[in-house]
């Protein structure tokens, strides 16, 4: 590797007020609390880890099986299991805050009351970058719609959020809904400081044999590289209308695809599913990542972003 | 860096006693069992060298990226230079789908990634506690944890026995690697083409009714009903069993949450990780459903 020259190429991306020292972040649910991984990355050089996703009070999650492998893919359907806010604060935070690491914290509710409690309490924390609000939750109180399929709701937590802590607000945004360019701008109407994009496509299995759904909960998100180019679409889609920051998710497996969605507008990206299959890949990416730069002359990684060619 | 970590918490929250390695590990040798169990002799030092019986590793089957996944595989045997030194380790594979099907089609020199030793290990007794005799019981592919687990207690000098069950007498495994060790075994077969006609929790019981008194620990493996009959066998002799278990899961890191069984928890229950808080749980803790 030519270290020489790209050691003078900047991978630091702003996402708004929050400058990350490279665009390579790994998503969440896709690496524990971070802990988890520390044998085989270094958690201090990531963009930032955004945590498994969490709620007020421990959640257990969703019966087994909670995964099938499919094409190129995997569908999960894990329940949001997680340890709580307070486990989390307490047990979790503080060996990400040593080893270095740029923590986002991930937070989900079953209605506006919940997400304001947990950002309440994680605004208080030290040593959090951003809050990633996950919307793709049923609303218990208002007949279970999901927050993320309607523009209405999702302004609304956004909103409540926003004014519950002075942390960064990302929000994360489910692939399943007709247009999701509308929630995009229901979250920036909200406040939001960044968008996500995008959560996991709904799907199902079924064992042909016993005719029943592979997942005990019977479906559940596809995520990993088969997901790729539908996000890379929304991510596009997304772009066109707004000029929020935006972190693209869905199905990096190498660079190219790192590449693919900083050119649509994405200014960094997120690595999921292939942090299972691939614990290292997130750190290579960096390297590769100040490499291809390097190579094709560029100063900082920011003069790749939002350069898509349409003839 | 590590021991700051290690001071602001509780050593097992951030670190498993042995680092994991992700490693690209060469394939020395892949010896047929029968039609569809094998075993595949890997490179990997570094993983043989540290592991514990019990413990398994991630490995990719093939296939560059198809499928995704990377499967579970206890570790088998140590494999050993001449004066000892570990160098590799196998691994015991009965093919059940595709990803298992796909490392039977691969090659010696072919590479494979491997992450691990992973996972905790079975219990060995403290040293210099009394006597006791350990008991074995397996089925299927469940048996490969076992001839390791059987060396390190034979070394430490405890007395050891293998009760192995298969539907079919060519689908007995790990028979030779006791008999090779030294340990006596009985065998069961479904169809009865070898040993006894039945059960592997039938024999077990058989061994326990003849047995003298004194202190004896079970150790099961094998498909979740057989794991459970072992339960039920151990809890009505009033001896402690370690049950090993397998689960889908997609990292053997602990962060999918995907491999997730019931365990007691207080006066209820919580989901805990086959990967991690396993795969080798007291049976007593287990709450068979």
């Amino acid at each position: 590797m030519s270290s020489d020259s790209n050691s003078s190429v900047s991978l630091a991306v702003d996402i708004g007020s929050l400058r990350l020292q490279n665009p390579i972040l790994v998503a969440s649910g896709t690496f524990g609390y971070g802990a988890e991984f520390v044998d085989l990355v270094d958690l201090g050089r990531l963009g930032g880890i955004v945590v498994k996703g969490l709620s007020l009070h421990v959640e257990v999650g969703n019966k087994p099986p909670r995964i099938a492998e499919t094409t190129s893919g995997m569908l999960n359907s894990i329940g949001l299991q997680n340890v709580g806010v307070e486990a989390f604060l307490e047990e979790k935070l503080p060996p990400l805050r040593q080893q270095g690491a740029t923590v986002v914290a991930n937070i989900w509710g079953r209605s506006i009351e919940e997400y304001v409690g947990v950002a309440e309490r994680l605004g208080d924390a030290d040593g959090l970058a951003a809050l990633e609000l996950n919307i793709s939750c049923p609303n218990i109180k208002e007949g279970g719609i999901n927050f993320g399929k309607d523009p209405i709701l999702t302004e609304r937590v956004t909103a409540a959020v926003k004014a519950a802590s002075g942390l960064p607000l990302w929000v994360k945004l489910s692939p399943n809904v007709t247009e999701i360019s509308e929630l995009a701008l229901a979250a920036e109407a909200g406040g939001a400081d960044a968008l996500s994009v995008i959560n996991t496509l709904r799907g199902m299995t079924v064992d042909v044999t016993s005719r029943r759904p592979t997942l005990a909960s019977k479906f559940g998100g596809l995520s990993g590289p088969a997901i790729f180019p539908v996000a890379l679409y929304m991510v596009h889609e997304v772009r066109r209308v707004t000029s929020l920051p935006i972190l693209g998710i869905g199905g990096i497996d190498c660079l190219d695809r790192v590449l693919q969605f900083l050119i649509v507008g994405a200014n960094a990206v997120q690595v999921g599913t292939a942090n299972f299959y691939d614990p290292t890949l997130s750190a290579r990416l960096i390297d590769e990542l100040a490499e291809w730069c390097g190579e094709a002359g560029l100063a900082a990684v920011t003069e790749l972003i939002g350069t898509l060619r349409v003839p | 860096m590590v021991v700051v970590v290690l001071l602001a918490l509780e050593a097992d929250a951030i670190l498993p006693a042995m680092p994991i390695h992700d490693l690209s590990l060469t394939l020395r040798q892949l010896r047929h069992l029968s039609s569809h169990q094998f075993v595949l002799e890997l490179e990997g030092a570094e993983i043989a060298a540290e592991c514990s019986p019990g413990q398994f590793v991630m490995t990719t089957v093939g296939g560059d990226g198809n499928p995704l996944l990377r499967r579970p595989m206890a570790i088998y045997r140590i494999l050993r230079d001449e004066v000892g030194h570990a160098t590799g380790f196998s691994i015991l594979v009965e093919v059940v789908g595709r990803g298992t099907a796909m490392l039977q089609q691969r090659r010696p020199g072919d590479v494979l990634n491997v992450l691990g030793p992973l996972g905790n290990s079975f219990q060995m007794p403290e040293p210099g506690s009394p006597a006791a005799e350990h008991l074995l019981v397996m089925g299927g592919v469940g048996a490969a944890p076992f001839p390791l687990l059987a060396e390190d207690l034979l070394r430490e000098g405890h007395s050891v026995r293998a009760f192995i069950g298969a539907r079919t007498a060519d689908l007995l495994l790990c028979v030779e690697d006791f008999e090779d060790l030294g340990v006596p075994v009985e065998v069961s077969t479904d169809n009865g083409t070898r040993g006894h006609h039945g059960l592997v929790t039938a024999i077990l019981e058989d061994y326990l009714k003849g047995r003298r008194e004194g202190p004896a620990v079970l150790y099961a493996c094998g498909p979740w009903p057989m794991m459970r009959a072992v339960d039920a066998v151990a809890k009505h002799a009033d001896l402690p069993l370690q049950v090993s278990f397998e689960a889908p899961m997609a990292c053997g890191l602990g962060a999918c949450l995907s491999c997730v069984i019931k365990l007691r928890d207080g006066d209820g229950w919580s989901y805990r990780r086959v990967c991690q808080e396993g795969p080798v749980f007291d049976s007593r803790e287990v709450i068979w459903e």
